[in-house]
């Protein structure tokens, strides 16, 4: 091994273990005074506020006595392909879902629509009639609903509802 | 975006009922949003056109009045 090297392997060894101390909230105050370089990155690089949820379309049907089925789940993601590291034009369908699901959520933040002028908005119109379209009615079905649900953690995941639509006929 | 198991569907009435008295609750986990040029999913105010309602329409009565509420700008 060379002296270079001798020098370089502890320097890279070095920098490794303070970049693996950075990522924790404890050790950045005092790692961030002494980094005037900005040199040790943290794992939100290339995205400062990364996303930890995942998003679910539902829906469900209201049957003829008023009475409602049970959530069921919309495909959006299709099966992803083996190749779909180089040719994955179905992405962008499952991203304009995404999309949607966050317009909806900051036209409810923002206000100014209200939650009444919702269903006239591009990006609710665009989730019904995909869940419509995707998801078959019931036979004695006289409306559907849809929701978006949030969901953090694997094992046990946590879910919450950040959007109930309106009953709509198909 | 994934699909959620039998067990999580089956528990959804409890969490949106959860969610009806929290309204607003999962606002502080926005995650960025990087649109598409002219993405129809992009939202704008006053993308509603100025219409309120449309419980119980079809996703075709609801297209449409916001078709003619364009064309009568």
């Amino acid at each position: 091994m060379s002296l270079l090297s001798l020098l370089l392997w502890p320097l890279v060894a070095l920098w490794l273990a303070i970049t693996l101390l950075a990522q924790h909230r404890r050790f950045q105050p005092l790692i961030n005074s002494l980094d005037g370089f900005h040199v040790i990155p943290r794992w939100t690089f290339f995205a400062p506020n990364p996303g930890v949820r995942d998003y679910h379309l539902v829906v469900r049907e209201r049957r003829v006595d008023g009475s409602t089925t049970e959530w069921k789940s919309v495909p959006v993601y299709a099966p992803r392909p083996g190749w779909a590291w180089l040719w994955h034009p179905e992405k962008r369908s499952s991203k304009i879902m995404n999309d949607a699901i966050q317009s909806i959520k900051f036209l409810q933040k923002q206000g100014e629509v209200g939650a009444t002028g919702l269903p006239f908005t591009m990006p609710y119109l665009l989730l019904l009639r995909y869940a419509s379209h995707t998801v078959p009615p019931e036979p004695d079905s006289t409306g559907f609903q849809i929701a978006i649900i949030e969901s953090t953690g694997h094992d046990d995941r946590k879910l919450e509802c950040s959007f109930l639509s309106d009953f709509h006929s198909r | 975006m994934n699909t959620l198991n039998d067990k999580e569907l089956g528990g959804l009435d409890a969490v949106i009922a959860a969610r009806k008295m929290t309204p607003g609750l999962s606002d502080k986990y926005e995650n960025i949003v990087i649109p598409i040029n002219n993405n129809a999913s992009i939202a704008h105010t006053g993308d509603n056109t100025g219409l309120k309602g449309g419980e119980g329409l079809s996703v075709d009565s609801l297209m449409k009045l916001r078709q003619d509420s364009f064309e009568h700008r």
